[in-house]
């Protein structure tokens, strides 16, 4: 069982769903799980009546309480199924599935201080920008996610965010287009000018390693922290260090993966394999 | 949840499946920049080494198709590059003509103004192929796969003769399973084929077949054997080319042990062809034109003998590393009225190619003029061009996934033991467990009664139950052979589910269990027979998903017998009981003394269990011991005292001896009563 498809789960009572989700990571916040929902859902924002907000038209702030977990428990089945899919198997490609799995990868994504990240929830397909984000530092960073990007809806996203950032008075220090296909016929070196400034795009796409150093149904264990982590959480070997460099507190580091644990055998006498071995130096160190 | 920054070369040129088209082979691009660099380093005065303008019209295309071979999708784009391979030579004004076609997202006619080129410069123009489900089809990629394990078979329930149901009712037939069966070793069998269905010759194919890592003992047989090489997780076979109509085949065969219910893929197939000199979305380029470094002038030379009269000449000189093509000059007067001269390349003799430094002399013209004649003039000309067509296509044809298959069965029964020549019933209880990734459509359990037992000839004896509940007698199928209570006779029993209803709902859901329950009567089993049960269970698959709206179905079989060592043992014991009770009274040493001894032998080859013996004796003695627990009471009437023993067991051929002493205390003695009722 390699979690490639949920209609492949032998098991697929609610108790193994919940299981199996709760190796999510990183996890959900409190306040995370209902905007998913609601997002993947295409429900748009409601907004209370006389409220003011210092967001964006159409975008909520979102990941203000990142040291809380949402809970699980209480999910349906319907619900434990779309987050198995969009998370674990990653069958479900669309742009919403790739929206929140790259919103996922941004709580550990390198080298960027995130100040605040508010979320498109308008449901409008019109509106392109998924996240608007700031930085420590106050600049704005875009990121527009796709299930697939080819030149034509390239070149009418940047349209887009030339429309967006004139009306709402925004000079982006970057802009990330997030895709989980990508045809070739992009120019991502020619620097675009939004609003008056000369801007790279960068482009991002879901890096799949076919045969990597472990598969989705492994158990990671990392030697020194109390991190155990699902395979299905990566695609990558240079994801998972991201992962571990973020939640761990950094110095030597040994990897190891338990062959085949979340696949419903067990052995007697578990496999348990060295991966990757290094040191990461972390500020705090 | 990775993502990856990626970079324009990245995105040009690394194979990953997020990115959609071939990759750009970067070995062709520095070949290109090499020879650039290489050309430059010379001043090119001949045709054959001159500098050139290269238009090189490039289309990408990868079809992509489901795995019962109908079409998924096509995706394509393409690019017109041009470049300047000189290495000191700009060209300027350059210009592009264009006509388009259905199938691309140009104009019609398109001309398109590029400017200037700098030297060793490209500029690239993209298009979008369109259109692409009237496209057809270059290459026909055929895949069958036969699986074959001794347990296995394939059948039918219509004859497959008949032609009306050849007509009628297969037409309907869906995606073909393929099934494994679990804890066997199966034997697979690719045969695909390649067709090359278009008027193009296919050059350098690369072909690639995945597969399962947990294949083993791979092996293949092509028709050009040379340059196949078998990976780990798939084969890799290029050849050169396949001209039209032509067919080509490669068999891989190999085996499979699949451990555990899962999932197995049969593998997607993926190739790669290129067409030299064409393109398939029919984009046409017309033209092109390009200044570069080129001098022209008009000799005007006074006759020696005729003053004021003047033969006059044009020359063009062409001064850079291209070849030039001269298309027509025309000289004028000052009021552009009188011509003096008007030459149209493209209906003269001479071709008009001027080779890189060299020089072109117009026939002269003469004038009469007392100043020095001026003249208008016009001269079209243009750098030469080549235009290389290419076109680089992947196809890629999905996979499907095996289903791994099997049953597991347990057989119970009540009894151990029966006795021999006595009638027992015994409660026989089979389960039946689903163990494969698909439903079981239908389902037969066949299990042999062998003489000197009967199974129940009612239907409504067995009992029959799956996780949901019971399943009612009017949901399967009883057959009784002999249908009579003939006990000198072997009967066979058989239960069949869903055998003709296969279209419902399925017999048994994956790792669902069938329970089966019916008595069986042993009548006169004789102990020195070895009865046996032979069980057999048969689970049928429809042999195409989605076939399910006709009464014609082929389905495979699968036979599964309960192993011997798993069957339950049933021992006929013959037992004939045999033993005595011997009494003696020994004197004791005073002569009011006796020692009672009781001896039990068994003679048999049955153990004794709970063997009693009751003994009386008179009030005139006393129990003074014993070598056994016992129990002692008096008569109220006459006073005689009861005592009894139990042995607890008594092996088979031995024996247990029970002692007990007894004192006199009385005056008168009746030693006869001493051999009084033993019971035992």
């Amino acid at each position: 069982m390699s979690f490639q498809y949920y209609e492949t789960l032998q098991d697929k009572s609610k108790k193994y769903l919940s299981y199996i989700v709760e190796q999510i990571e990183p996890k959900f916040t409190v306040n995370e799980l209902p905007i998913f929902f609601e997002d993947i859902n295409k429900k748009a924002l409601k907004i209370k009546k006389g409220e003011k907000s210092k967001n964006f038209t159409g975008y909520t702030n979102i990941g203000d309480d990142y040291n809380t977990t949402a809970d699980l428990s209480k999910l349906t089945v319907t619900q434990l199924k779309l987050l198995f899919q969009i998370f674990i198997s990653r069958e479900i490609n669309d742009k919403l599935a790739v929206k929140w799995r790259f919103f996922q990868y941004f709580k550990y994504i390198r080298g960027l201080v995130i100040e605040g990240i508010q979320v498109n929830r308008t449901a409008s397909l019109d509106q392109l920008i998924d996240f608007i984000i700031e930085t420590h530092e106050g600049k704005i960073i875009y990121v527009l996610c796709f299930d697939t990007l080819n030149a034509k809806i390239y070149t009418s996203a940047v349209e887009n965010i030339n429309s967006l950032s004139k009306n709402e008075k925004i000079k982006p220090e970057r802009i990330i287009f997030a895709t989980n296909k990508c045809y070739r016929n992009i120019s991502v070196d020619k620097s675009l000018n939004i609003n008056g400034a000369e801007i790279q795009p960068e482009l991002w796409v879901e890096w799949i390693e076919d045969d990597g150093d472990f598969n989705r149904d492994d158990l990671l264990i990392v030697n020194n922290s109390d991190l155990k982590l699902a395979g299905f959480n990566f695609t990558n070997m240079e994801d998972l260090l991201d992962y571990i460099y973020e939640f761990s507190d950094g110095g030597q580091i040994s990897i190891f993966k338990q062959k085949e644990f979340f696949n419903g055998t067990s052995d007697d006498e578990p496999e348990v394999e060295l991966i990757w071995k290094g040191i990461m130096l972390k500020n705090n160190n | 949840m990775g993502f990856k920054c990626i970079t324009q070369d990245e995105l040009e040129t690394k194979s990953n499946t997020c990115l959609i088209g071939v990759p750009l082979r970067k070995e062709r691009i520095s070949a290109l920049e090499t020879r650039s660099k290489i050309e430059s380093l010379q001043r090119t005065t001949s045709r054959e080494s001159a500098s050139e303008i290269l238009i090189k019209n490039e289309e990408v295309l990868e079809f992509q198709y489901h795995s019962n071979k109908r079409r998924k999708s096509v995706d394509g784009y393409g690019s017109i590059a041009i470049s300047n391979n000189s290495s000191k030579d700009r060209i300027w004004d350059a210009k592009l003509w264009v006509s388009g076609s259905k199938y691309n997202d140009i104009e019609s006619e398109m001309n398109t103004h590029l400017g200037i080129l700098e030297p060793e410069s490209r500029k690239n123009i993209r298009y979008e192929i369109i259109n692409t489900e009237d496209l057809s089809d270059l290459l026909k990629i055929t895949e069958d796969i036969e699986i074959s394990n001794d347990q296995i078979e394939i059948m039918s329930n219509y004859d497959k003769d008949s032609e009306d149901i050849e007509n009628n009712e297969l037409s309907n037939k869906g995606k073909k399973r393929f099934l494994l069966l679990l804890g066997q070793e199966n034997t697979i069998k690719y045969s695909i084929s390649l067709e090359n269905t278009s008027s193009y010759i296919l050059e350098d194919i690369k072909f690639k077949k995945y597969y399962s890592k947990h294949l083993y003992d791979i092996e293949f047989q092509s028709d050009v054997r040379k340059n196949v090489k078998v990976q780990k997780d798939h084969l890799e076979w290029t050849f050169k080319e396949l001209k039209p109509s032509e067919n080509i085949q490669i068999t891989i065969f190999s085996k499979i042990l699949p451990r555990k219910s899962e999932t197995i893929r049969t593998g997607n197939i993926e190739l790669s062809y290129i067409l030299r000199n064409n393109t398939v979305s029919e984009l046409n380029i017309t033209n092109f034109s390009a200044y570069s470094h080129a001098m022209h002038s008009i000799e005007k030379t006074e006759q020696e003998s005729e003053p004021n009269n003047w033969e006059c000449s044009l020359k063009f000189e062409n001064h850079s590393d291209f070849l030039m093509t001269l298309k027509s000059i025309l000289i004028l007067d000052k009021e552009k009225i009188n011509r003096y001269f008007d030459l149209n390349f493209n209906t003269a003799e001479e071709n008009g190619i001027i080779n890189p430094g060299n020089t072109y002399i117009s026939d002269s013209w003469k004038v009469k003029d007392e100043n020095e004649p001026k003249f208008s003039r016009k001269i079209e000309y243009s750098v030469n061009y080549k235009v290389e067509k290419y076109t680089i296509i992947t196809t890629q044809l999905e996979d499907t996934a095996f289903e791994s298959v099997n049953t597991e069965i347990t057989k119970e029964i009540s009894e151990k033991e029966i006795k021999s020549y006595e009638e027992s019933k015994i409660h026989n209880t089979i389960i039946v467990k689903n163990m494969g990734t698909i439903p079981i459509n239908a389902l037969t359990i066949r299990e042999v009664i062998p003489k000197d037992f009967l199974p129940p000839m009612e239907k409504s004896n067995y009992y029959l139950k799956n996780s949901i509940g019971n399943i009612k007698p009017g949901d399967f199928i009883f057959d009784l052979q002999p249908n009579d209570d003939d006990a000198s006779k072997e009967h066979i029993v058989e239960l069949k589910i869903n055998l003709n209803n296969t279209q419902s709902r399925p017999a048994m859901n994956v790792d669902d269990i069938l329970e089966l329950k019916y008595p069986i009567t042993a009548i006169t089993p004789n102990y020195e027979t070895d009865y046996e049960f032979p069980l057999e269970v048969s689970a049928y698959y429809l042999l195409y998903d989605g076939n399910g709206l006709t009464n014609s179905v082929d389905y495979y079989a699968i036979k599964n017998h309960l192993q011997q060592n798993k069957q339950p043992s049933l021992k006929v014991t013959h037992t004939r009981r045999k033993w005595a009770i011997e009494k003696e009274i020994f004197p004791g040493k005073d002569t009011d003394d006796f020692a009672i001894s009781v001896t039990v032998k068994n003679k048999s080859n049955v153990e004794i269990k709970d063997f009693n013996i009751t003994d009386t004796f008179p009030e005139t003695f006393e129990l003074v011991s014993t070598n056994l627990k016992h129990k002692l009471s008096k008569s109220d009437e006459d006073g005689t005292y009861t005592i009894s023993f139990t042995i607890e067991k008594i092996l088979p051929y031995q024996e247990k001896e029970v002692m007990y002493y007894l004192k006199n205390t009385g005056d008168e003695v009746n030693f006869s009563e001493l051999e009084s009722f033993l019971f035992g």
